[in-house]
């Protein structure tokens, strides 16, 4: 790992605007909205992994799209080693797509359910004129199909999504994203969809084929795993990234309230680890015009006068283990 | 390699019909639409070759509005009498044709018959019989008789009869002619049809009408007059009938040798029967068989095409709408929308009112109408499918948005396009049929709808054997496409899919 | 010793559809002592949901009740007839909790109506004392009962799991069937779930089978476990046993497969039960479980099914070679 940033994110803003009802929308002049991501910067360095872990609802999904610049950003930038992609052109964006990849949380819905698997692994290789002949594309597809396990490649080449198990599945998107050999890959929440059993499979993939691509931006909401898989993780709650840090660090010392609560409720296989306490109150809110304070001040059960004031800002407290909270120290 | 890409591919496909035939077995409704469409598909193509009759052009090939022949057996319909054809051949074009004819003379051996290249330009074609007076005939008078005797079966009359002859003059110098058309009876009623005195040489000439039972000429034989039915006067039992062409010769001016010679041809006796063929006959005497199997072929063009067209209008159009959005989508929608509140069928006569009555406008004008529904469909289609994630894959990938229409989003939404071809189809073939019904459609063609037109033109709803068979063939092939559409739906659409 | 509330012998789902028979639920022996919590863990597409449906008589209308019989409370009540079974049993004696709670509450009534509307199916009472007791369940399950009043789509999601808590416990049923209680919700909010299940289960003296994927929820929840594979128990014991000293190879996989946050040290690789469940259209000869077996021999492959062989009083494991004592 070199201490080099691929991706460098600045500041990064996504405001989904609120539909109101037609009623509100005449007698209110204000406008409503969601605050999915709002003013993240962090870098990605050359050869990382880096997790992104958070409830559902916090902006994981639409950072990690963000990124890749599949949606427009409200403001920010977004720097692939020099280049500010968001201030690419459209033609410019679509050369720069094969070096950013992303594998999507749900197999069945992001595999053509009428293209074989020799289409959905050849596409991204057409789409960027990476192969010349039919025979060519076969060819790397089958050796991305011998990279992933789907031995032998000609017995998988010609099956549709359907006949193939879920783990299957998510192999062939894995295959689809790395076939390019992307510099960098936003892998969303790859397993969630997969049983337990036999998620192992294709994390293990996806470490082995760390020859293939440079970064990941792993996302997820299960801190067991990426715990395991990533090198440093971020966690994120409503929007803002509350702690980041290399992943032993976070787990081992962990300093924001919601990533201590986060830990305590991560479940464990293990009946003599019954733990009835929760350090944590009330339900997430609503990431709808949130007010300027700290955004987990409704919920932490040391909050003091000053997190309902002022909103923290992420600062670095030593070795690269960076937080958001009036409580540290 | 790539032959065995290709070779895996094709197998691919096949496995893939295969499956879909597999799924499409299990379903009975299915199955039976899909039966009657190729029924109906044998029916267009292999029904009109089976009879000569064409559906508008042939009248009176039967009696006219007459019931089908197996009729006879239904109870109540034993009366019923066919067509009958005391002659197998009219015409005259070889000596075998002659001999079909008894041919009496007197005196004998005064004339002698033979047969003749020339035809009547009129007629049948070459050949006709020729009687010519022999040198030194001495009478002065002669009379010839072409007759043909046959029995009449039936306790009842026939609906009409018809006779017709072509007849040419030569070396009328001196002789006088008097030729008559006579149908005599078992019970010695002599009844003559037609009769002409010829005094001099003429061209072929046929009867200024043909013998007709319909024909005042023929009616003003009886006391009734124009009320007269000759065909229920003279046929009003069973025995032996007897149909002659009588000629009459005389000699007006004694001492010059007579050379007159008769040319006859097309000769002929027919009677037309009660019922007619498989599906009985229309108000000219049409033959509805060969109307309905003609119609087939109608209907379905019709309905194939119109679906064809309206449905790709549909397609592309929701496609562009669907994908484009924005303004694209509203403008489009909004038209779609413009064209669906006009009431349909009033919209499509004042079209085609316009346009003209040709079958090719009534397809245009179908399929132009006919496209909204499934725009709309097609669009909600596409809209869902554009956020699926895959799309988005794609879109990750580098692909642009043509890339992601072609690849991506026609293919699903190609199961939309089957299943919606297969029930455009009978809203295409209902909507000919409406618009013929209603005097609209192509009078030079017979459609179904036509028919249904004719039968309440001419009043004859009543009239089951017209009714039934049209009637019946639209709401049955409509019917069969709609289980067809249904079928596929199930097969294709994952959401009806049964575990 | 304590009474099986719940007795199930022999149970036999199949669905008939159009590619063949569906084996999913293929002899299941199974009992719930009085005041227990049991647990049904097995990967997806094992049978766990259908045992569950089949239980309360639910089933799909191309899943046939092969054999089978299920005794509650000592009484057989597969014997009743449909109109019966409704009116006594399911909902009063045995309830369900859905796995989507945002599909099973209809998203145009108000949660208070539609608990109340629970009630009143089996019990007559005015509408009036029906919504009195729906609010008194709400607060059971820590929700405001000024939230009743409320539609489904204002509530989020772990309210709505706990709505569909407290529509379970409407008829104060004997045996609640938590299916997949928490999948699909945050980390946070499926502890304080499974607290509250718990802190029910205690209040209300309620059995409780819970069926999940996610072997963790069930080490919470459960005091018995079942572990079930390709439509079969292969493992059942207390709860401890389980966890310490699996002896199939299955149950094994589950557990150590399941990562914990807790290691002290990163893992390089991650566990995993290569292979897929089988398709129960054609579930494989001999022990289901061979072809993904690392101990599978032979036998495994020839022989039929093991039966449960007792490894001790409650632990119970069919298995041709089990795993055997590792400590």
């Amino acid at each position: 790992m070199t201490d080099e940033a691929l991706i460098r994110v600045r500041n990064l803003r996504k405001l989904f605007p609120v539909r109101k009802g037609f009623l509100s929308s005449i007698f209110s002049r204000e406008s409503l909205h969601i605050h999915a991501v709002d003013n993240v910067s962090f870098d990605i360095k050359q050869d990382e992994v880096l997790g992104l872990v958070g409830e559902s609802g916090c902006g994981k999904t639409t950072l990690g799209r963000l990124l890749i610049r599949l949606i427009e950003p409200t403001s920010g930038d977004v720097f692939f080693r020099d280049i500010n992609i968001m201030e690419l052109s459209r033609s410019e964006m679509q050369s720069m797509r094969p070096k950013m990849q992303i594998i999507f949380q749900d197999p069945y819905e992001s595999l053509n359910p009428r293209m074989t698997v020799l289409d959905l692994v050849g596409e991204p290789l057409e789409i960027n004129a990476l192969v010349g002949s039919e025979s060519e594309k076969e060819e790397s597809v089958a050796e991305i199909l011998e990279h992933v396990r789907m031995t032998p490649p000609g017995e998988f080449m010609f099956r549709y999504p359907h006949e193939l198990s879920g783990g299957q599945r998510q192999r062939v998107a894995v295959a689809r994203a790395l076939v390019i050999h992307p510099d960098f890959v936003v892998a969303d929440e790859p397993v969630s969809m997969l049983d337990t059993s036999t998620r192992g499979e294709i994390l293990n993939l996806m470490i082995e084929l760390r020859g293939l691509t440079r970064s990941y931006l792993f996302i997820t909401h299960e801190l067991a795993v990426a715990r395991h898989f990533c090198d440093r993780i971020a966690i994120m709650y409503l929007g803002r990234i509350m702690e980041m840090a290399r992943s032993d660090d976070i787990i081992r010392r962990p300093i924001h309230p919601y990533t201590k609560a986060l830990i305590e409720a991560t479940p464990v296989p293990d009946p003599s680890a019954r733990k009835e306490k929760v350090s944590i109150k009330g339900e997430v809110l609503s990431p709808i015009n949130p007010p300027r304070r700290c955004r987990f001040y409704t919920r932490c059960l040391a909050a003091k006068d000053i997190c309902s004031k002022l909103e923290p800002e992420l600062v670095d407290i030593g070795g690269g283990h960076m937080v958001a909270c009036h409580l540290y120290p | 390699m790539t032959i065995s890409i290709r070779r895996k591919k094709f197998n691919l496909l096949m496995g893939r019909a295969r499956g879909f035939w597999k799924a499409y077995k299990q379903n009975k409704k299915g199955i039976f639409g899909i039966g009657i469409i190729v029924f109906f598909f044998l029916f267009a193509f292999v029904g009109p070759m089976l009879t000569l009759n064409d559906p508008v052009d042939d009248w009176d090939v039967g009696g006219r509005r007459v019931p089908p022949k197996w009729f006879m057996f239904l109870p109540g319909h034993q009366d019923l009498v066919p067509n009958l054809k005391p002659l197998k051949t009219v015409g005259f074009s070889d000596n075998n044709e002659i001999s079909q004819w008894k041919i009496e003379l007197s005196p004998i051996g005064s004339y002698s018959i033979s047969h003749s290249q020339e035809g009547s330009p009129y007629g049948s074609g070459m050949g006709s019989v020729l009687l010519s007076l022999n040198e030194g005939a001495s009478s002065s008078s002669w009379t010839l008789n072409v007759s043909k005797t046959f029995e009449w079966k039936y306790d009842a009359p026939p609906k009409r009869f018809r006779s017709d002859v072509a007849i040419k003059a030569e070396g009328f110098e001196g002789v006088e002619a008097h030729l008559k058309i006579v149908l005599s009876t078992p019970r010695g009623d002599q009844y003559t049809l037609w009769e002409r005195t010829i005094k001099s040489d003429t061209d072929w000439f046929q009867p200024e009408y043909k013998v007709d039972s319909y024909s005042l000429r023929v009616k003003m034989i009886f006391p009734e007059g124009v009320f007269a039915d000759p065909a229920h006067k003279i046929f009003n039992g069973t025995g032996m009938y007897k149909f002659y062409l009588g000629v009459c010769l005389k000699s007006t001016d004694q001492g010059s040798p007579i050379t007159a010679r008769i040319y006859i041809d097309d000769l002929s006796f027919e009677t037309m029967g009660t019922c007619y063929g498989l599906l009985g006959t229309d108000q000219w005497g049409r033959d509805i068989y060969s109307q309905l199997a003609h119609g087939a072929k109608i209907s379905l063009a019709v309905g194939l095409l119109s679906a064809s067209i309206s449905v790709s209008i549909g397609l592309l159009v929701g496609l562009f709408a669907g994908f484009m959005g924005g303004m694209a989508d509203e403008l489009s929608m909004r038209f779609a929308d413009m064209l669906l509140i006009i009431p349909f069928l009033p919209l499509l006569m004042i079209l085609i009112a316009i346009l003209g009555q040709s079958i090719w406008n009534i397809i245009i004008v179908i399929s132009v109408l006919g496209w909204m529904g499934f725009s709309r469909t097609v669009r909600s289609q596409v809209l869902s499918l554009k956020e699926r994630a895959f799309i988005e894959a794609a879109r990750a990938s580098g692909g642009s948005t043509i890339h992601i229409a072609m690849r991506h989003i026609l293919p699903n939404v190609m199961g939309l396009v089957y299943v919606s071809l297969a029930t455009s189809v009978p809203a295409a073939i209902t909507a000919e049929a409406a618009l013929s019904f209603l005097g609209l459609g192509d009078p030079r063609i017979m459609s179904w709808g036509q028919m249904l037109h004719d039968i309440v033109y001419y009043a004859a709803i009543k009239e089951l054997y017209w009714v039934v068979p049209p009637g019946l063939c639209i709401a049955v092939l409509a019917l069969s496409f709609v289980m067809m559409g249904f079928s596929l739906d199930e097969i294709l659409n994952p959401r009806l899919r049964r575990r | 010793m304590r009474v099986n509330v719940l007795e199930v012998s022999d149970l036999r789902v199949y669905y008939h559809t159009v590619k063949g028979v569906v084996k999913a639920v293929d002899g299941v022996e199974f009992f719930v002592e009085e005041g227990s919590s049991v647990g049904l863990a097995g990967e997806s597409g094992c049978g766990k949901t259908t045992f569950g449906l089949a239980l309360l008589k639910l089933l799909p209308s191309n899943g046939k009740l092969e054999s089978g019989s299920v005794y509650f409370n000592g009484r057989d009540v597969y014997a009743l007839d449909e109109k019966e079974f409704r009116e006594k049993v399911r909902w009063k004696q045995i309830s369900i909790i859905f796995q989507g709670s945002m599909n099973a509450l209809n998203p145009v009534f108000k949660v208070e109506n539609q608990i109340a509307e629970s009630i009143l199916l089996h019990e007559k009472m005015p509408a009036k004392e029906a919504i009195q007791i729906a609010r008194d369940l709400l607060k059971k399950v820590d929700i405001d009962p000024v939230m009743g009043r409320h539609y489904p789509h204002e509530f989020s999601g772990g309210m709505r799991q706990r709505a569909m808590i407290a529509m379970a416990l409407a008829c104060n049923p004997k045996l609640v069937i938590a299916d997949e209680p928490t999948t699909a919700l945050d980390v946070i909010v499926q502890k304080q779930l499974m607290n509250l299940l718990r802190r029910l289960k205690k209040e209300m003296n309620l059995s409780l089978i819970v069926i999940s994927h996610d072997i963790s929820v069930l080490a919470e929840l459960c005091d018995y476990l079942n572990i079930m594979y390709a439509g079969r128990i292969v493992e059942w014991g207390g709860i401890n046993e389980i966890f310490e000293n699996s002896q199939h190879y299955y149950t094994h996989g589950l557990i150590s497969t399941f990562p914990t946050v807790y290691d002290e040290q990163r893992k390089q690789k991650f566990e995993f039960i290569p292979g897929a469940p089988p398709n129960l259209l054609d579930p494989p000869l001999g022990c289901r479980f061979h072809p993904r077996c690392p101990a599978a021999t032979e036998e495994c492959r020839k022989e039929p099914p093991p039966p449960m062989e007792q490894i001790s009083r409650t632990h119970f494991v069919a298995c041709h070679h089990p795993r055997g004592w590792e400590r």
